[in-house]
């Protein structure tokens, strides 16, 4: 059975130059939908497991967002034909274009506490309390935690003051932030006088709004499966890029 | 697939396979049960900064905590759920966790 997949959605009047090869190699191409255009390439069935595919998808991503603002959907998002991806699509078109906006011209950059910081005090991360009291050690260790993420979001609106649209926590320690093109290099300095590790620039995953909800929506198995996989993928690869 | 007679549809929703069912049902109830402890534990952080807990609270709180951690733990180890899988997406309203 062939499906349409589904990378991402821009504006349906985008000029792209030719993209890099999408999933198994196979070509990207847009598809109208109202006001919007989906980015999509032919396949015999829902995309796999595969982590290649995923750095496949990863890639498409990047190079269309150099090129034009773009709406990310998760990993997995397929459609029987075009008719039905367009008439998803316009059934959401407004609450998606509003999405679309707010990502207009930025991206996601990834800032996270190395882990030594977001341990507790202690050489070896445990809190120095008495083994007969396991209850307070695990209290205090939490409170700790808590007291350094809100130290930590306390510095980062100091230190990012204009320069970041929009924040998501992603976790203790870890934020994403919505940054311009222009303000890359800036936000990622500032993050590193900071002692903080910053990743990026990444589709803006973290800000889609209800791209994200309909991408939930229409997501196939496999792209439930892997949604949590490309984040921990991300993840693993922050302090590589920026 | 993604859609269904033009609408969308999400085919793990609704799934005869027992085993993913399980699966789906242990999501949803480890998810909810997630959000009620880290609840809880913000109340119980929020009392010990203001002061309003004695140390033997303290403890029996933390002891509670600890273990429903270990629980949740071994609930998720043996349905192969990992952390950032307990969450439910709530449309406009973003993510429940």
């Amino acid at each position: 059975m062939s499906v349409l997949l589904l990378y991402a959605l821009v504006d349906a009047d985008a000029e792209l130059t030719p993209l890099p090869a999408g999933l198994g190699g196979r070509r990207p191409r847009k598809v109208a939908c109202g006001r919007l255009a989906g980015i999509v390439s032919d396949h015999e069935g829902p995309p796999t497991a595969e982590v290649d595919s995923l750095w496949d998808y990863e890639r498409l991503l990047e190079q269309v967002i150099k090129q034009t603002a773009m709406l990310p959907l998760r990993y997995g998002t397929t459609f029987a034909d075009e008719r039905a991806l367009s008439a998803a699509v316009a059934a959401r078109e407004g609450p998606l274009r509003a999405a679309l906006e707010r990502v207009r011209g930025a991206v996601e950059i990834a800032v996270r506490a190395p882990a030594e910081h977001r341990q507790p005090a202690g050489s070896d991360g445990v809190l120095d309390e008495a083994p007969s009291s396991p209850g307070r050690a695990y209290m205090l260790e939490r409170l700790a935690a808590r007291q350094r993420g809100r130290s930590l979001e306390l510095e980062l609106e100091r230190a990012m003051d204009g320069l970041v649209r929009a924040w998501a926590p992603r976790g203790e320690g870890a934020h994403a932030l919505l940054v311009e093109h222009a303000h890359v290099g800036e936000v990622a300095r500032r993050a590193r006088t900071l002692g903080l590790i910053a990743s990026g620039p990444w589709p803006p995953f973290s800000f889609t709004g209800e791209a994200s909800a309909a991408g939930e929506r229409w997501a196939s198995a496999a792209g439930e499966r892997w949604a949590s996989a490309v984040g921990e993928r991300w993840a693993s690869a922050a302090g590589s890029r920026t | 697939v993604g859609e269904r007679g033009g609408e969308p549809y999400v085919s793990t929703r609704i799934d005869s396979d027992p085993e993913k069912l399980e699966r789906g049902l242990a999501h949803l109830v480890l998810t909810l049960i997630e959000l009620l402890r880290e609840l809880m534990e913000r109340q119980a952080l929020h009392r010990i900064e203001a002061g309003r807990l004695s140390e033997e609270e303290i403890e029996r709180l933390g002891a509670t905590f600890l273990a429903l951690s270990e629980r949740m733990q071994e609930l998720k180890a043996a349905f192969g759920l990992e952390n950032s899988e307990l969450n439910l997406n709530l449309g406009p309203l973003g993510d429940l966790l």
